[in-house]
């Protein structure tokens, strides 16, 4: 499975509530407090299951999840 | 002897088994709640500045975690938070102790003014352990909690940095 920029955005708006025709692809999600620990828990399942991949602890980090740009990329370097 | 360290991720599979447990998960906050709590939780909570969580060991053993949450550098303020993951220390001062260094690091390192906390009324444990690092009651959410589907009060208390640096 592939996780499309447009399944992405349409899961922050519709089940963590952001409004996503207000965030850049930049837009820094979680040290931003835009999304708070919890909701990146689901966040991370979500990206999982649509991605077919499995994330260990090791690789969650702003650098890979703070905004909707790192994780499509992280997405699509991920083995 | 009792210690603190930074939680790093060797420990997050110990902790987050401590928080998933239902007789520890049942007190904790509603974030937390009825979760299973995995290493991945810890790594993305601990990622964040203004979460410190702190790991508690006695005599090189880990038996618990002291936590400051929400810490706001601007009113030089934070939440603790605390948990005894192994039972036989309970009674034995071991998070009275944790807890008396944490709250240094968050005066004397983060160079907060004020730390709040809140317990379930009848929380016995949990107050005396507050109580024994200074900190005063300060007021009652009523029904702000729910326990075993009944709404229970949620008492609140604080510690003032002046607190500790005038004695009482």
């Amino acid at each position: 499975m592939v996780l499309t920029r447009e399944s992405l955005l349409n899961y922050l708006s519709t089940e963590l509530g952001l409004h996503t025709d207000e965030i850049d692809d930049d837009t820094l999600l979680f040290s931003s407090s835009l999304l708070d620990s919890f909701s990146m828990v689901d966040l991370i399942a979500f990206i999982e299951k649509e991605a077919a991949i499995s994330i260990s602890p090791t690789e969650v980090s702003l650098d890979n999840l703070d905004s909707v740009e790192r994780i499509l990329k992280f997405v699509q370097n991920h083995s | 002897m009792v210690e603190i360290k930074p939680l790093r991720m060797p420990d997050f599979e110990t902790v987050a088994t401590w928080l998933s447990n239902p007789a520890i998960n049942q007190w904790l906050a509603s974030g937390w709640r009825g979760k299973q709590v995995d290493a991945k939780t810890l790594a993305i909570i601990t990622m964040k500045s203004v979460n410190r969580l702190f790991l508690v060991r006695y005599q090189g053993v880990p038996c618990g975690l002291v936590a400051l949450g929400c810490i706001d550098t601007l009113d030089k303020t934070g939440t603790l938070w605390y948990l005894l993951g192994n039972p036989a220390h309970s009674g034995r001062g071991t998070m009275t102790e944790a807890v008396r260094q944490v709250i240094r690091v968050a005066f004397s390192e983060l160079g907060l003014r004020s730390i709040m906390a809140s317990i379930m009324v009848g929380n016995i444990s949990s107050r005396r352990v507050l109580e024994k690092n200074g900190f005063k009651e300060v007021g009652i959410l009523r029904q702000a909690l729910t326990f075993n589907g009944q709404a229970v009060d949620r008492i609140l208390f604080d510690l003032l940095a002046v607190d500790l640096a005038t004695p009482s």
